[in-house]
C-alpha cells in the first residue's frame, strides 16, 4: 500500500483529522512521525539556520524521521485560508525551505492552498489536486474530501466542547459527538498559543501538568466559535491580516470580555515576528482586565524555568479569587 | 500641519524639497543616531524588527520637534511592515502624543496612496497632487541613479576622494532641480562629472551584492553604511533591491525599466516558487541572478526576527551550494556593533580575495 507521511508539527495539530480521513478514504497509508523529543528538535536544528523559530525547527526534525519509510511527503503550501488573511511567511515557503535543506526526500505533496486569489474554494480544490495524484475517480476523490471535512468538523465540535486533542482525534472517528464534560466548577484559564504549542504534548506538558495539577481548568482558543473570535476584533483600527493573529488576539480579547476565564497564560517561541505584535495587541486592549502570563519558548526550554514563573502566577490568580 | 515621514534611504531627499515648495511644512527630525535606536528600542515589542524600532525612535523625535502628522503606510502584506503603523500609533499615544497618523488601506494601490497623501498634506488639487507624486518618484530613481553611478565609478578612482565629491555634488543638484526639465538637465551634467573623471584602467575589482530586506539594505542608520565601507575597500557594490524599483513595480513610472520582482521571480523560481513576504523573492532570485552574472560574493542582510528573510536564508543555503557563491549572512539588531560587522566584512573580503587567485 502506498504511504504518506504526515509530519507531526505546524499545521498537523490543527488539519489531521481532515488529512487522515481523506488519505484513508483514497485507501492510502497514513504514517505519521512519533511524538516529539529532544531528538526532534535537536535533529531540526541541525537542519536549518539558528534564528529559525521552534515549531519550524520541530517540524524539520520529524520530516528527518520520517523521509525513509514513505513514499509521500505531505508538506502542503499554506498560503492563505481565508481570503483576507494570509498565514505566516515560513509556511508560505515551508515546502521550498523542506527541499532546499533535507536530503533523499521521497515525493512532496507541496500544493499551494490560497484563498485571498482563489476565493473560498480554493481549500477543496487543493484537496482534488492532491487526489488526483492517487486516484482518476474525480467522484471518489470528492467523497474522500466530504468525508474528511466531516470528520473535521466533529473534530472541532469536540474541541469547542473541552477536549483535549488526543481525545478529540479519537473520538471524531465516530459519527456521534458525545456531549461536554460535566462542568466542575473549576476555576478556568485560559491559554492563548497557535495550536503547535497548545497540542503538542512536548511543549504543553510542563504547562498543563502543573496547572491542572493545582485544580484548574486550561481552556484554548478553540473553545470559541468562529463568529465568538470575530465579535473579539471587530473593535480594532484595523483587521488583522495573519489568520492565527486574528485567533490569537480574539479570543483572548473575547475571554476578558465574558469573565468565563480568569487569567491567561500567552504563549509564544522566540523570535516570532507575528506573535510580538499580537502579544503586544492584546497586552494594549486586555492588560487592566484580566493577568497575563508570557511564556516564550526556545530550543533550550526547560520545565522547571517555566514552573517558577508558572508558580508564582497560580498564587497570584488564587489571591484574586478569593478576594472576589 | 506639520508632516513627517521616517527615513528611509535618500527618500527625505526626494519629496523634503518638493513638497514644501508645495506649501507643506515638514518637520525633518535628526538622521536616527544611538538615541533614535534607544528610544525606539525602549518602547518596541521585543521581537519587533530593527525597522520597526528605528522607525519608532524617528517618531518620537520628529514628535518632540513639534510634527502632529505622520506618514506610515501601512499595507496588507504576510511581512509585519502593513502593521507597523497600528502599532506604532498605538505604542505613541500611549505614551501621551496627540497626532495623526496617516496610512492607507492599501498602499500599493495609486488611488488609495493618492487619497492618503491628499488627507495628511492638505493639497486640494487631485491632478497637481497627481503631478507631485510621480515628480517625486522620477527624483528618486534619479538619486538611486546617481549612487549606482558612485558604486560603479568608485572601485576606479585615481584621486582619491573624487568619487565621493561628485556624489555628494549630484544629490546636491538633484534635490535642488524642482521641476523635470531641470532634473533631466541636471542629470545630463552628472553624467558628464562622472565620465570625465580620471579613472583606473586595467584594474578588476571585487564585485560584491547585497541582498536582503529593503530597509536593512538602503538605510544607513540600519546597515551602518556597509555599502559606502565596501566601496571605500574598492570594492563593486550591487544591490538586490532599490527603492525606485521596489516602488516602479507597483507604480510603474520608469517605462524603460521592467518589474524588478517579476524579473527576481523568473530566477527564484528552482528555489522559491512563491512570494513569501517582504523581499523574500528579491533575495533568492537576484543572488542567483548575480551568481550567474559574475559576482564574486553575496551578503544577505536583513533584521533580526525578519520572517520573510529567515526563509530566504534558509533556501540561499542551498543556492549557496548548487551556484558555488560565499554568501555572508549578516543579521543584524539593536546590539549589533559597527566593529563587530567590520571584522566580518574584512574576512569575507579576505576570502573573496582569495578565491579571485586561486582561479
Amino acid at each position: 500500500m502506498t504511504k504518506v507521511g504526515v509530519p507531526r508539527g505546524l499545521l498537523f495539530y490543527r488539519y489531521f483529522p481532515l488529512w487522515e480521513t481523506f488519505f484513508e478514504t483514497l485507501g492510502l497509508e497514513v504514517v505519521v512521525s512519533t511524538p516529539t523529543t529532544e531528538r526532534t528538535i535537536r535533529e531540526g536544528s541541525k537542519l536549518l539556520p539558528g534564528d529559525l523559530c521552534l515549531p519550524v525547527k520541530i517540524f524539520f526534525g520529524h520530516i528527518e524521521s520520517l523521509k525513509k519509510g514513505v513514499d509521500f511527503l505531505f508538506t502542503p503550501r499554506y498560503i492563505s485560508i481565508e481570503p483576507d488573511a494570509y498565514m505566516c511567511p515560513k509556511l508560505i515557503g515551508l515546502p521550498d525551505m523542506v527541499l532546499s535543506s533535507v536530503d533523499s526526500l521521497p515525493r512532496l505533496i507541496d500544493f499551494p492552498i490560497h484563498c485571498k486569489a482563489k476565493g473560498t474554494k480554493a481549500d477543496a480544490l487543493f484537496y482534488l489536486q492532491v487526489g488526483k495524484i492517487f486516484s482518476k475517480n474525480k467522484e471518489s476523490v470528492e467523497k474522500a474530501y466530504w468525508m474528511g471535512m466531516e470528520r473535521q468538523n466533529r473534530f472541532r465540535t469536540l474541541l469547542q466542547r473541552g477536549f483535549f486533542f488526543e481525545e478529540a482525534i479519537d473520538l471524531s472517528r465516530s459519527s456521534d459527538i458525545p456531549k461536554r464534560q460535566s462542568e466542575d466548577g473549576r476555576v478556568k484559564l485560559g491559554i492563548i498559543g497557535r495550536p503547535y504549542y497548545t497540542h503538542d504534548p512536548f511543549l504543553r506538558r510542563s504547562i498543563v501538568e502543573q496547572v491542572e495539577g493545582k485544580g484548574y481548568q486550561l481552556l484554548t482558543t478553540e473553545v470559541l466559535s468562529d463568529q465568538e473570535i470575530e465579535k473579539g476584533i471587530e473593535k480594532l483600527r484595523k483587521k488583522i491580516y495573519w489568520s492565527f493573529g486574528k485567533e490569537l488576539v480574539g479570543s483572548a480579547i473575547n475571554f476578558a470580555q465574558n469573565g468565563l476565564i480568569q487569567g491567561l497564560i500567552n504563549l509564544a517561541s522566540f523570535g516570532c515576528g507575528q506573535d510580538s505584535f499580537n502579544f503586544e495587541m492584546i497586552q494594549f486592549t486586555i492588560k487592566e482586565k484580566i493577568p497575563i502570563l508570557s511564556l516564550i519558548f526556545d530550543e533550550h526550554l526547560s520545565a522547571v524555568g517555566f514552573s517558577t514563573r508558572i508558580e508564582a502566577f497560580l498564587e497570584m490568580i488564587a489571591r484574586g479569587v478569593g478576594q472576589r | 500641519m506639520k508632516l513627517s515621514v521616517p527615513y528611509l534611504g535618500m527618500l527625505h531627499k526626494a519629496y523634503g524639497p518638493v513638497l514644501r515648495n508645495a506649501g507643506v511644512e515638514i518637520v525633518l527630525p535628526p538622521r536616527p543616531t544611538k538615541r533614535t535606536l534607544d528610544l525606539g528600542t525602549k518602547h518596541a515589542p521585543e521581537f519587533a524588527c530593527l525597522p520597526f524600532k528605528i522607525t519608532l525612535g524617528s517618531m518620537i523625535e520628529a514628535l518632540e520637534l513639534g510634527a502632529d502628522t505622520i506618514f506610515m503606510p501601512g499595507g496588507w502584506g504576510p511581512c509585519r511592515f502593513g502593521y507597523f503603523d497600528v502599532i506604532q500609533e498605538q505604542i505613541l499615544k500611549d505614551l501621551g502624543y496627540s497626532f495623526t497618523m496617516g496610512s492607507a488601506k492599501n498602499p500599493d494601490d495609486l488611488s488609495d496612496m493618492l487619497d492618503l497623501m491628499q488627507r495628511i498634506a492638505g493639497l486640494k488639487s487631485r491632478a497637481g497632487l497627481y503631478k507631485l507624486f510621480f515628480f517625486v518618484l522620477v527624483r528618486l530613481s534619479f538619486l538611486d541613479w546617481a549612487m549606482k553611478k558612485y558604486f560603479h565609478t568608485k572601485p576606479y578612482e585615481v584621486v582619491s576622494g573624487e568619487t565621493n565629491r561628485i556624489f555628494e555634488k549630484a544629490i546636491h543638484l538633484i534635490e535642488n532641480s524642482l521641476s523635470l526639465p531641470q532634473l533631466l538637465r541636471s542629470a545630463t551634467i552628472i553624467s558628464r562629472w562622472f565620465k570625465r573623471m580620471e579613472k583606473r584602467n586595467g584594474t578588476n575589482p571585487l564585485r560584491v551584492a547585497m541582498v536582503g530586506e529593503l530597509f536593512t539594505l538602503l538605510d544607513p542608520s540600519a546597515n551602518m553604511e556597509m555599502d559606502m565601507r565596501l566601496a571605500h575597500k574598492g570594492i563593486e557594490v550591487l544591490k538586490s533591491v532599490w527603492l525606485s524599483d521596489y516602488l516602479n513595480d507597483r507604480f510603474r513610472f520608469k517605462p524603460f525599466r521592467r518589474n524588478q520582482f517579476k524579473f527576481s521571480l523568473r530566477y527564484a523560481r528552482p528555489y522559491l516558487r512563491f512570494h513569501s513576504g517582504g523581499e523574500s523573492i528579491e533575495s533568492v532570485g537576484k543572488t542567483v541572478y548575480f551568481a550567474k552574472n559574475g559576482i564574486d560574493g553575496v551578503i544577505h542582510l536583513f533584521p533580526f526576527t525578519c520572517m520573510p528573510e529567515l526563509v530566504a536564508q534558509t533556501i540561499l543555503t542551498k543556492v549557496q551550494k548548487d551556484l558555488d557563491i560565499p554568501i555572508l549572512t549578516l543579521i543584524i539588531d539593536e546590539h549589533t556593533a559597527p566593529g563587530g560587522v567590520e571584522t566580518r566584512l574584512e574576512a569575507f573580503i579576505d576570502l573573496l580575495e582569495r578565491r579571485r587567485k586561486r582561479r
